[in-house]
């Protein structure tokens, strides 16, 4: 009896063990946004920034529905022509306008706020190279 | 108490009608319309024409009650932004990019059901999209794109 129930816990912990790993290997995974197959590579400097101001919104497991169905950062280099220079685009207009990050967000989170200079080169990234897809 | 109530609704309906609602014009612009400037199935383009163009064009054609407060406010608002979102009248004067997105936008809102809008086909029966219907326009925003990127 003592057996079985040392079996159960020493089993429950190791499970314990592996469901936290592995929901650490799915944080990872997450985050990759340069998958090899897409069409285009995230520069680093924009990746950081998109990883620091943007995604924890903008991402496949996000819990906004709204933030998750404009725009998957994670998904974005994996679709078709057409929607990675719609997604651009609006990347590009979403920071020219100041509709992203949004103003509420801002006002409970101002440290999430995009620098000019990080700003410049997102909206510069983006208009670039969407207008590259479109050649 | 219910006759003094009535009375004032009264006055401030009749108040309202003279608040001007800001109805956009139509202003057209010759060759610059998506039908002029692309060719696109006749089915494809009745359906745009019935359950788009009341608001996102420079067609738009406003039924008697859209002239009566505070119904004219509403009209006017929708009318003002759709336009804003998407205004086939004046397709022809967006970059090819622009186009790009315009289409892969008109076809996740049609899919979704976003748009139409909720209220409008209630005044407006035929604007309302069937699946088929709806797939048909996903389609025609596909197969477009890909004649803008080619």
């Amino acid at each position: 009896m003592k057996k079985t129930l040392l079996t159960i816990v020493t089993g429950l912990f190791f499970a314990g063990i592996f469901t936290v790993s592995s929901g650490f290997q799915t944080k990872t995974t997450q985050k990759e946004v340069n998958p090899p197959e897409g069409l285009i590579t995230i520069p680093d400097n924009v990746n950081t920034i998109l990883q620091n101001k943007c995604f924890d919104c903008h991402n496949s497991k996000s819990e906004s529905m709204k933030a998750k169905m404009k725009l998957k950062i994670d998904h974005l280099a994996t679709l078709k022509k057409k929607k990675i220079i719609s997604k651009l685009d609006n990347i590009a207009e979403a920071v020219e306008e100041k509709d992203m990050p949004p103003k509420k967000f801002l006002k409970k989170y101002p440290e999430q706020a995009l620098t000019d200079e990080e700003a410049k080169t997102l909206i510069d990234w983006a208009n670039n190279t969407a207008d590259e897809l479109m050649k | 108490m219910v006759r003094k109530i009535f009375i004032i609704l009264v006055i401030i309906f009749v108040v309202i009608q003279f608040i001007p609602p800001g109805r956009p014009d139509n202003n057209p612009v010759k060759g610059k319309d998506l039908m002029e400037v692309a060719n696109v199935p006749q089915e494809v383009a009745s359906l745009l024409k019935t359950s788009c163009y009341d608001c996102h064009s420079q067609q738009i054609t406003y039924p008697w009650y859209s002239y009566v407060a505070p119904v004219s406010f509403l009209v006017s608002r929708d009318v003002r932004e759709g336009r804003k979102k998407l205004d086939f009248g004046h397709w022809g004067d967006l970059k090819k990019r622009k186009q790009i997105k315009a289409l892969d936008e008109i076809s996740e809102e049609v899919e979704s059901g976003e748009m139409p809008m909720k209220i409008y086909p209630i005044m407006h029966p035929d604007a309302r999209l069937s699946d088929a219907q709806r797939q048909q326009i996903m389609d025609w925003c596909e197969s477009y794109s890909d004649e803008i990127l080619n």
